[in-house]
């Protein structure tokens, strides 16, 4: 009688209802993590000028047709400008202040050299918002020994880059950030002391939205401390779900998953001609120099790649011009390069002066000095003519069809099917075999068939097509060679269906 | 005791060589004997070609009379050689679809064809062709182009010599050149085709072959 029972357990609902236990129960046992908040709070100051933290700046950007103040420096805080400010008001408190663009793009790009730059620190990097970075490290502190001298290298070296930082270390993530955007530095090691060190932070720095905050304030609750009294079943009916688990969060009794950092593997470059550039030449010969740089960073790097894109920047017109170079197969020969760049930049109009060349490319490939098959899958397959295993055919083909456009030149191809007319296509077939016997075909086959309307004498055949009954492209026919008075060698059909008679193709 | 006088007689062998061997270098109505061309697979015709082959240099011109009396026949061979050699044929603009499967039942390795469609331009399509014939990939243009400025042809030529290609415009009859330093004209006859040879550069003579063309 064992057996049928052992049967009957539904295993694998067995299996999904252990698992999470089991985490939760190894996550109680102790904090597996220790995280490292890294504020940058004048992240958008430090990157918009030089000098704009030593002076009294704030970037803007338009707001519902408003141009709002969105980041200050101290200098123009001290003035009494705010975020959220509309910047005619700022000009107002103080007239000298500078006004940059807020660059949000640049500032998710700082952030995120940043955060490839925190991977030396610890493998667990994660970027919690636009400026905050997390670290993971306890893992890390055998190595360096203490906390301490991480905090110190970290502080220390993001100040000779130039940037303000607020470090905070707890098991929580959300505490970590939290204590961070009070403007504390404290260093937790253990959940049971959460609580405490984060009594004194007050409603209105929670990362929660405007509206709790407010009810918050009318029940009477002012810092932490006042919600840690009160009973959380109460608390979830009052302000939901998410708010409690939120707290829970923040005092470390819920795990908080963070996404971890992946270094992207990019290459962005630029030059700038404040004088303007404004023939071909002159271009390629930038355009070259970039490239130079870029292939020696390939070299460096191991790596290769068969995609570029410049952007050129123009006086005149906002728009830039992009120009997407794709080569057939992933290298970094020099010579191949320009070649095929002298090609591209040869045909070029450009639209006015220049300022700004940019390089970007951000699909990189590990460098093999030996493609491993034949039949290597190339990067674009609809327009792949052939497995690039001869480097001078490679480049013809690149040079053409970034000339003339990938639609425009293709390889031809075998397809496996009975019906002439699908017989064929337009990009490299994986094998040069024919899968099945086919008896005479012309070597030139018209594009469509056109009905026959001349005197032809038949040599041979018929040849019976009768498939694809299945489908709208069936085919019925009997084909013929012909030969007309002119000479020509024809393959004629005759539609069973529709009784009538065209060619298909010539014997050329 | 006097040096022996050099004889002569070995310098003279090397200029017999030379101006025998030479392809530039004609003797009168002789054909120089050396075979720098490719074979063209048809034996009668090597025979009456200078240098016993399709130049491997030029570009040559084919009239025609109509399309379809063997003028991919005649070139077949030569692709199957090309092709197995990993030397590509690039297709210009043909008025038709070079079907793939008749081309891999004549042994002709697919993966080496070109094909430059008819969809982009005329401009676009000559310099193309002009890339194919310098390429050293290739080693066969085979082209539908009509009308031409004089000095594209010449150009197309140059490109043949740097790329040792042969370059093959296929021309309706009324297509007048004479630019180009090969110039046949293509027949039909019953059972094949008659070659009719206006032009060779290498050669004095003009002569009418007829050819058996295997039709694939």
């Amino acid at each position: 009688m064992a057996k049928p029972r052992l049967v009957q357990a539904p295993l694998p609902l067995e299996y999904t209802e252990q698992t999470p236990t089991r985490r939760v129960a190894n996550h109680k046992a102790g904090p597996s993590h220790l995280w490292l908040a890294i504020q940058f709070p004048n992240i958008a100051i430090e990157i918009s000028h030089p000098q704009a933290k030593t002076s009294a700046s704030v970037t803007a950007q338009t707001v519902k047709g408003r141009l709002v103040v969105c980041s200050t420096s101290a200098l123009a805080e001290e003035t009494g400008i705010h975020i959220g400010m509309a910047v005619n008001a700022a000009y107002a408190l103080c007239p000298g202040v500078h006004v940059f663009e807020h660059d949000e793009k640049r500032v998710a790009n700082t952030m995120t050299e940043l955060a490839a730059w925190a991977m030396q620190y610890t493998s667990y990097v994660s970027l919690y918002n636009s400026n905050t970075l997390l670290l993971e490290i306890r893992g890390s502190l055998k190595l360096f020994g203490q906390l301490e001298n991480i905090k110190t290298s970290i502080k220390s070296q993001l100040q000779l880059q130039g940037h303000d930082t607020i470090l905070s270390c707890t098991p929580s993530p959300s505490a970590s950030y939290l204590l961070t955007c009070f403007g504390a530095e404290a260093d937790i090691f253990d959940t049971d002391q959460l609580r405490s060190a984060l009594g004194d932070i007050p409603i209105a720095v929670l990362d929660v939205n405007q509206k709790t905050k407010k009810r918050l304030a009318n029940i009477g609750t002012q810092t932490l401390r006042d919600l840690w009294r009160l009973p959380k079943p109460e608390l979830r009916k009052r302000f939901g779900n998410d708010f409690v688990l939120y707290l829970d969060h923040l005092t470390a009794d819920s795990p908080e998953v963070q996404k971890k950092f992946a270094p992207k593997a990019t290459f962005t470059a630029d030059s700038v001609f404040y004088w303007g550039i404004e023939d071909c030449e002159s271009l390629l010969l930038e355009v070259k120099k970039l490239v130079l740089k870029f292939i020696d960073y390939l070299r460096k790097t191991d790596l290769c790649t068969s995609s570029y894109r410049f952007n050129l920047y123009h006086f005149a017109e906002k728009d830039l011009t992009g120009i997407d170079i794709n080569l057939r197969k992933a290298d970094r020969d020099v010579d191949y390069i320009f070649s095929v760049l002298e090609k591209y930049f040869d045909k070029l109009q450009l639209k006015g002066k220049i300022y700004r060349l940019e390089l970007c490319v951000d699909k990189l490939e590990y460098f093999h000095t030996k493609s491993e098959t034949m039949l290597e899958n190339t990067f674009h397959e609809e327009t792949a003519i052939y497995s690039g295993q001869n480097k001078a055919l490679s480049e013809l083909i690149d040079q053409l069809q970034n000339r003339l456009g990938s639609a425009h030149i293709t390889g031809i191809g075998l397809v496996n099917d009975y019906r002439p007319e699908h017989a064929y296509q337009f990009s490299s077939s994986a094998t040069n075999e024919l899968s099945h016997y086919r008896p005479d075909r012309p070597l030139a086959l018209l594009p469509e068939a056109s009905s026959l309307n001349v005197d032809v004498s038949l040599i041979s055949g018929p040849e019976r097509l009768q498939t694809a009954w299945w489908s709208e492209n069936k085919i019925n026919r009997d084909y013929y060679i012909a030969k007309d008075k002119a000479g020509r060698r024809l393959w004629i059909y005759h539609d069973l269906s529709k009784r009538q008679w065209f060619i298909h193709g010539l014997f050329a | 005791m006097p040096e022996p006088k050099p004889s002569d007689k070995p310098a003279k062998a090397a200029l017999k060589q030379i101006l025998q061997d030479h392809p530039a270098i004609w003797q009168g109505t002789e054909l120089s004997t050396t075979k720098h061309g490719i074979s063209t697979g048809y034996s009668e015709l090597d025979a009456i070609l200078p240098g016993a082959g399709w130049p491997t240099n030029a570009v040559l011109e084919l009239l025609l009379a109509e399309q379809g009396i063997g003028e991919l026949t005649l070139f077949l061979p030569l692709m199957r050689h090309l092709t197995q050699q990993g030397r590509c044929v690039v297709w210009v603009h043909p008025p038709f679809i070079p079907y793939a499967p008749a081309l891999a039942r004549a042994g002709v390795d697919i993966r080496y064809n070109i094909l430059v469609h008819r969809s982009s331009s005329k401009k676009e399509a000559l310099w193309a062709m002009e890339k194919g014939l310098q390429a050293q990939a290739s080693g066969l243009v085979l082209a539908w182009l009509d009308g031409f400025p004089g000095n594209a042809l010449r150009r197309l030529q140059l490109a043949a010599e740097t790329g040792n290609t042969l370059g093959v415009l296929f021309c309706h009859q009324a297509f007048k050149s004479a630019l180009l330093p090969f110039r046949f004209r293509l027949e039909p006859r019953q059972g094949g085709a008659r070659l009719h040879a206006v032009k060779m550069r290498g050669s004095f003579t003009h002569p009418l072959i007829n050819l058996d063309l295997p039709w694939f």
